[in-house]
């Protein structure tokens, strides 16, 4: 999808979406009597989100926006990764605690943004890896007392 | 002299081992972030919340603070030896210490920034230590009525000046106020926009989104920035700053800091346009103008010297009316909201040894950086050469950590990862994350005071404009949103802010 479409359907999603929050709002009440209600901000918001996202709908069918050249399919799919790794880490703190998530999110990260083959390579990372969710939990668990979730090894 | 007596027993609290610790702490992890390209103060400064956050009161603060001026001072490294800007607010030191490294300059080009990163620094903590205290005693006289004129005046500001597109802005700055809206309504305690899940009850978290935002979504942007350039040389003997350099740029130190200082005191501008100005500046009054660009140590001057003032100068709204006026300084709102402070000037009547050890931090860290900076650039340069597949796990890995000891909540992790895709998207598409994230920070303060106000009046509009000040601050508002009609009919164009400095 190319950074004008993009532009596009993301203004045109924020038209609904403001519409969304006006009718949101107007559920939650606008004006108790003389008193504003929860829905009063809500109402005014999605009001301003609908007609100026109506306006940059307008500008980018018009081609009146000028984006820069956006992301290569390449580096959208690397950040896409990364997100998927992290995601599926913190997803998996429950089961494996929070250093195993980490170490396997920090392995399958350094792999996506990989620049370099050889052993040499997965030696490093793989040190990196392992050390570095082991001196954070050092440092959290036991310097700031945060309570690290572990997983059924006991860490 | 009481501010200056202030000042200096601020100077002898930061002394203090575990602040002094925390302030070169966040002193050289902004070095590395501001020298490091694609990242940036406010990406520094969202990274370590979490982790200085820990550190509580004063050392929590000095430690934000070190990264956002360190990284000041960071920056000019790669724009010198590699031609590279480390961040947004030393792309203009590229112009000319590029071209003086080329001419075997790169000593003398770092030494003459780090003396002028030095001398804006100075001078702007001497503004914002001057500053604050008239304007917070100010800013006291403030009731409800005149808070809400002020955030409305500083919010059109950040949107209007914030981006290339007025409209955009605006957008921003309402689904910023959206996200401010969700969890229990603080007035009818009806829950909002919280998809019936009790981990939104309470809102979301200022400091959760912005790590995302600005921290994650800079490091997803630039996950393919790896430096393959070759390194300037230079020895160490001649970064050592040199007299002669120090009386031939004296003006364009003097001129750097002052602009630079009241630039960065205005919400949206920020230190990037800061430099731009200085820069142009130091041109046109320059008796040889054509010398710029090619390598001279005035154009390295003034820049350094406006990006390093105009840094302090963006805490003035924030430390004395509560407002930042810049996305890094909204992050730093959110570590003295963590440590359990409301910024805005009662800081300064309630808390005011707080106050003046931060500022102490910042005298102290502004020195230490000198010599910090002198005895780190081999490091910082070598630095530059970490292939992105190692360091960013490890970068990431710190947010991750930082972000659930918050809450204790791996909730707050996952809604810190979406935040950061969705930084991208804004970013790519020109939806400046500044006002979203001030929307965020400043919607739910905003609504409570005319929420409560409309009540107190008994839904009366008259009440907003019945006192002269908050009159004079919708009346600037207005101005202020006309900007863009004015710049469209005299055809000219508005400089992007700090949106580049993320």
């Amino acid at each position: 999808m190319s950074i004008q479409r993009l532009d596009q359907l993301i203004a045109a999603l924020l038209v609904i979406f403001g519409l969304w929050l006006v009718y949101t709002g107007i559920g939650y009440g606008a004006m108790q009597g003389t008193t504003p209600g929860a829905g009063l901000l809500p109402i005014i918001v999605g009001s301003a989100i609908a007609l100026l996202s109506a306006v940059n709908l307008y500008r980018a069918l018009g081609g009146l926006e000028k984006l820069g050249a956006g992301m290569s399919g390449r580096e959208a799919a690397k950040a896409a990764a990364v997100i998927v790794a992290l995601l599926v880490a913190v997803w998996a703190i429950p089961y494996l605690g929070m250093t195993i998530a980490t170490m396997l999110a920090m392995a399958g990260i350094g792999l996506v943004l990989r620049t370099e083959s050889g052993p040499r390579f997965f030696v490093r990372l793989a040190a990196v890896s392992v050390l570095t969710p082991i001196v954070l939990l050092l440092l959290f668990q036991n310097l700031l007392g945060v309570p690290i979730p572990k997983s059924v090894f006991g860490f | 002299m009481e501010t200056l007596a202030l000042l200096w027993d601020g100077i002898l609290a930061a002394t203090d081992p575990g602040i002094f610790a925390c302030t070169i702490l966040g002193a050289v992890v902004g070095l590395l972030i501001g020298a490091l390209p694609g990242l940036g103060p406010t990406a520094g400064v969202a990274i370590m919340l979490p982790v200085a956050a820990g550190f509580g009161g004063v050392a929590a603060i000095a430690c934000l603070g070190g990264v956002y001026y360190g990284s000041m001072f960071g920056g000019a490294i790669t724009s010198i030896l590699l031609g590279i800007p480390g961040d947004a607010p030393s792309v203009m030191t590229v112009l000319d210490g590029y071209p003086m490294a080329q001419k075997g300059e790169a000593g003398r080009a770092l030494g003459t920034s780090v003396f002028a990163s030095f001398v804006g620094g100075l001078l702007g903590i001497a503004g914002l230590v001057a500053l604050s205290v008239p304007v917070s005693g100010y800013a006291l006289a403030f009731g409800p009525t005149e808070m809400t004129a002020m955030m409305c005046f500083a919010l059109s500001l950040l949107s209007v000046l914030g981006g290339r597109n007025v409209f955009k802005g605006f957008v921003a700055l309402a689904l910023g106020f959206w996200l401010g809206m969700v969890g229990l309504d603080p007035i009818s305690a009806l829950p909002r926009y919280t998809a019936g899940s009790m981990n939104l009850f309470d809102g979301l978290d200022f400091s959760i989104v912005a790590v995302g935002l600005f921290g994650l979504a800079a490091i997803f942007m630039s996950l393919e920035v790896n430096v393959d350039k070759p390194v300037a040389k230079y020895t160490f003997a001649s970064l050592l700053p040199r007299i002669s350099d120090a009386v031939r740029t004296r003006w364009q130190l003097l001129q750097g800091s002052v602009l630079g200082f009241f630039v960065g005191v205005l919400p949206g501008v920020g230190a990037s346009a800061a430099t731009m100005l200085s820069y142009a500046l130091a041109k046109r009054i320059s008796a040889t103008p054509e010398k710029y660009g090619t390598g001279i140590v005035e154009g390295v001057a003034a820049p350094e010297a406006a990006n390093n003032s105009a840094s302090y100068g963006a805490m003035i709204p924030l430390f004395t009316l509560g407002i930042p006026g810049s996305a890094t300084t909204a992050v730093m709102m959110g570590g003295l909201i963590m440590i359990g402070l409301q910024p805005g000037p009662m800081l300064f009547t309630e808390n005011p040894e707080f106050v003046w050890s931060v500022f102490g931090s910042f005298a102290l860290g502004n020195l230490a950086l000198v010599f910090l900076t002198l005895l780190l650039t081999p490091l910082l340069a070598a630095a530059l050469f970490i292939p992105t597949a190692y360091l960013y796990p490890i970068v990431i890995a710190i947010v991750v950590y930082g972000v659930f000891a918050i809450d204790n909540s791996a909730f707050n992790v996952m809604l810190t990862i979406v935040a950061g895709g969705a930084g991208i998207i804004l970013a790519r598409l020109d939806y400046p994350a500044v006002p979203l994230i001030l929307g965020l920070v400043l919607g739910p303060l905003l609504e409570r005071n005319i929420r409560r106000t409309l009540i107190q009046s008994q839904g009366d509009l008259l009440v907003f404009i019945e006192r002269p000040i908050a009159l004079g601050l919708f009346i600037a508002t207005l101005l202020v949103l006309l900007i863009p009609l004015f710049l469209k009919l005299m055809g000219r164009k508005m400089i992007a802010a700090d949106e580049a400095e993320v």
